[in-house]
């Protein structure tokens, strides 16, 4: 992942830039303090647009495309003291689409140790196709790949756009909260080219509040977009703060051309102080054109993948689908659980379709929990049916008790061929009836007859 | 309205180019903390000139009026029997409304909506009285208690909140948010109540109340009331509910409430305190109603001590929606090694994944036999009835 290094290498750049000997401007502030002291002329306005067309309107009440976002960009870092919580500003853009080929960089903080003193900004566009921030780079620098970066800002919110970019979507550095509502992030295509990451939102530079709580982030009605052709392809990345993502959807697809030997698809990806919790939303992670090639991880394509110490995933409602039948022998799992993790997920559904065999390759393993470590608290009611969940001749697995099903087709014995009529609740049981490394052998327990599920 | 006063002839010349948006709409008014010359007319500094506005405009359905909140702080907003009125905030903190005792009080005010900002008091967040419809939309509602509605008769009333926050404190008395006379939808949004001061030494501590003739829906919402700054050492001797169907509370319309929630979470957690029983769902009353087919639950105890239960419903009203817990060799409990869960019969499920095939559960074996919550049948402390082997749960040969 990107380092705090580079972050702040960027950061410093920026403000370098902007602090180049230029026109004589007034410098404005948004802390009264700073016009009593004199270290600034005026008050900076509160409200700010970025437009195609200024009607005549002079910067900072309106910044005029193009080379609107880099005006606003540069302006941004060169006021006294940005947006403070008794003078919050917002930043209204037109519709349109906007550029800017070198990221867009918002930095509000000095220094990690305060970023809480900052920010207290708005963003937002005329609707979510409306205004549209097209960030993906025209150089090849290792940071001008991210989209659009909140830096040491604190109460941040977004609304009402779709922001493009190649490597990174959004990416939140160094803490403080924000919120996103109404907008798409889209990632990757319809480049041709390709770096090691591709992440739909990223979180960098962990920082905490002064009580030592995370930092959290609210998204409301968000689409995460990523076609993914590199070596981590991941649509939500969380590795130092609290995420709560209301009615949304991440969508990971991998594509053909790659860099590295091996691949990992995963929909959201929780680590380090990081905790993501979804409600009413839907995860998507499906191959695609991405057919050969080795996957780094044993869960395969993975919808949810959370280690390190003390993370947690939590989902309720909403849909995790995994899809791997384009690429042969791979592996696919819904949540994944290393390290000392906990994973809470009820009332979610999950589908989950492994790599099919072909000529010297075995079918992929479909798993919808797969512990190594972690605990993953979670259950599923399949649909009622005459066979088990499967995708070819393998059998789903998952863990002891978390998953059940009806088969509507076993006899009074317990045979469920198809020639009886009974209705026998299955419950999954790979310790007892299959094999937990195994997925062609059956795992399901027929609560019915307290043995393992026959089907002769 | 402020006058505004032209310093040069230069910014004459300026404003005559930025004055674009002079000639907006009639019905739209901004209110700004400081009108400035780009802000269209009418520009208004304080809520109670908007207000004035909106009155003197008489808004109807077919020519509602808007205002164009900017950045800042604005005080509290006093609504008598107009509406078709819409509130557009500059973002979810940066347009904030602050009052003491509420920072909304609608008295048979209709189609009201709030959009992209922060409503804060102390008191009440949000006062609505008899008739009328809200809409509350990306709005933060941070007040002791953000909700309480009051009517006497059965009226037209309809709340819609989407991408919602509300946070208040969890006092003994009125819960803080109380529904007693509302159609009130919650979509996509979160709330949350926490213990401040010190709990009461007797009375219970009520999150939600939905009482009356009212009903409360939720989707893919999370509910979480918490102990939050309430003393380790502290005690709930009343008990936490996270909600309440039915029950006493004046100022309600007739008839029975109703609670609704799928695809979203309910939390309570007093693990930070010393003692507490925890209540998820507690239905009062032979006709109310209650549905959380397919919500989920987080039930944490006082740390030390307390009864855990997911569904109480004494009067055996309609409570639809089964949850199957986590599979384990224990029941679900609500604190380490603690006491199982308790809900209604037939509500619960869990898998237990240590039996032997003549139902001793008991670590020995690996059978999966599928429990179901049956107190009636499994009196005691242990209230699962395994399904596999026809009788109450056992652990012991």
């Amino acid at each position: 992942m990107l380092c705090l290094r580079t972050l702040v290498s960027r950061a410093a750049l920026v403000i370098g830039l902007a602090l180049l000997p230029g026109p004589a401007r007034a410098i404005c502030s948004f802390d009264a303090t700073d016009v009593a002291l004199g270290t600034a002329t005026e008050l900076c306005p509160q409200l700010v647009d970025i437009s195609k067309d200024c009607l005549g309107r002079a910067e900072p009440e309106c910044f005029e495309d193009p080379g609107a976002l880099q005006s606003f960009e540069t302006w941004f870092v060169q006021i006294k003291s940005r947006p403070i919580a008794e003078r919050p500003l917002l930043v209204r853009i037109g519709p349109g689409t906007f550029a800017d080929s070198n990221s867009w960089f918002l930095a509000c903080g000095d220094n990690v140790e305060s970023p809480l003193e900052h920010g207290f900004t708005t963003i937002r566009g005329a609707g979510r196709s409306a205004t549209v921030l097209d960030l993906r780079p025209g150089m090849e620098f290792l940071w001008a790949r991210i989209g659009l970066v909140s830096w040491l800002c604190h109460e941040m919110h977004f609304s009402d756009m779709t922001v493009e970019s190649e490597k990174y979507g959004v990416s939140v550095a160094g803490g403080g909260d924000t919120t996103w509502s109404r907008m798409d992030v889209e990632v990757g295509s319809p480049l041709t080219g390709g770096s090691v990451l591709n992440i739909g939102w990223q979180e960098e530079s962990c920082g905490t509040r002064p009580d030592g709580s995370p930092f959290e982030h609210y998204l409301f009605d968000v689409r995460f977009r990523v076609r993914a052709k590199n070596q981590t392809n991941v649509g939500y990345h969380a590795p130092c703060d609290h995420n709560w993502f209301f009615s949304g959807e991440i969508d990971v697809t991998g594509d053909a051309i790659r860099n590295g030997s091996t691949t990992d698809l995963i929909g959201v990806d929780v680590k380090g102080g990081g905790r993501f919790v979804g409600l009413d939303s839907r995860i998507r992670v499906e191959t695609g054109d991405f057919t050969t090639g080795a996957l780094g991880s044993a869960a395969g394509v993975t919808g949810v993948h959370v280690s390190g110490d003390e993370r947690e995933f939590h989902m309720h409602g909403g849909l995790i689908s995994v899809d791997a039948s384009g690429h042969p022998g791979a592996n696919a799992t819904a949540i994944h659980a290393e390290g000392d993790t906990h994973a809470h997920a009820f009332g979610t559904e999950s589908r989950v379709t492994a790599g099919p065999p072909a000529t010297g390759v075995a079918a992929g393993t479909p798993r919808r929990l797969f512990e190594q470590g972690g605990m993953i608290h979670s259950t599923q009611f399949w649909g009622a049916a005459a066979d088990p969940p499967r995708n070819a001749d393998h059998y789903l697995l998952s863990l002891p008790g978390a998953d059940l099903f009806v088969e509507t087709d076993c006899n009074a014995s317990g045979n469920c061929n198809a020639s009886g009529s009974e209705a026998h609740l299955m419950i999954m049981n790979a310790e007892r009836c299959g094999d937990p490394a195994d997925a062609t052998k059956d795992p399901w327990f027929d609560n019915v007859t307290r043995a393992c599920r026959t089907s002769p | 309205m402020r006058h505004r006063v032209l310093a040069t002839a230069w910014f004459l010349a300026a404003s005559a180019l930025a004055f674009h948006d002079a000639s907006a709409d009639p019905r739209v008014a901004s209110l700004r903390t400081e009108c400035g010359f780009t802000d269209p007319d009418p520009c208004y500094e304080t809520t109670a000139e908007v207000v004035t506005w909106i009155e003197a405009q008489a808004p109807t359905a077919s020519d509602p009026v808007l205002v164009d909140v900017g950045p800042g702080a604005f005080s509290d907003i006093v609504c008598s029997g107009w509406g078709h009125a819409t509130f557009r905030g500059s973002g979810r903190t940066a347009s904030r409304f602050v009052g003491t005792s509420t920072a909304v009080s609608a008295l048979n005010c209709d189609d009201l909506t709030f959009q992209d900002l922060t409503l804060e008091a102390t008191g009440y967040g949000i006062l609505w009285s008899h008739s009328g419809r809200g809409t509350w939309q990306g709005v933060d509602v941070v007040a002791n208690r953000p909700w309480l509605d009051y009517c006497a008769t059965a009226e037209q009333r309809e709340q819609l909140f989407s991408d919602a926050r509300l946070r208040g404190k969890l006092p003994s008395g009125t819960p803080p948010l109380a529904i007693g006379c509302t159609q009130w939808n919650f979509l996509g949004g979160e709330i949350v109540l926490s213990g401040t001061g010190s709990p009461s030494a007797s009375a219970s501590h009520v999150g939600m109340l939905i009482r009356g003739g009212s009903s409360a829906r939720f989707l893919g919402t999370t509910l979480r009331v918490v102990s939050g700054d309430w003393a380790p050492t502290a005690s709930v001797p009343g008990g936490a509910f996270a909600v309440r169907v039915g029950g006493s509370l004046g100022g309600s319309a007739p008839g029975n409430p109703v609670f609704e929630m799928h695809s979203g979470i309910i939390n309570i957690d007093m693990s930070g305190v010393a003692s507490a029983s925890v209540t998820a769902v507690d239905v009062i009353g032979s006709a109310s109603r209650a549905d959380t087919a397919g919500a989920a639950y987080i039930l944490r105890t006082g740390a030390s001590g307390g009864i855990a239960t997911r569904i109480a419903n004494p009067s055996g009203a309609s409570v639809a929606g089964a949850f199957l817990w986590q599979a384990g060799t224990e029941p679900p409990s609500a604190s380490p090694g603690g006491p199982s869960v308790k809900s209604v019969d037939g509500a619960d499920l869990f898998v237990e994944t240590d039996c032997s095939i003549s139902g001793v559960c008991d670590g020995t074996s690996h059978e999966t036999h599928l429990m179901i919550m049956n107190p009636a049948a499994c009196p005691g402390s242990d209230p699962w009835f395994n399904s596999a082997v026809g009788r109450c749960r056992s652990t012991d040969n």
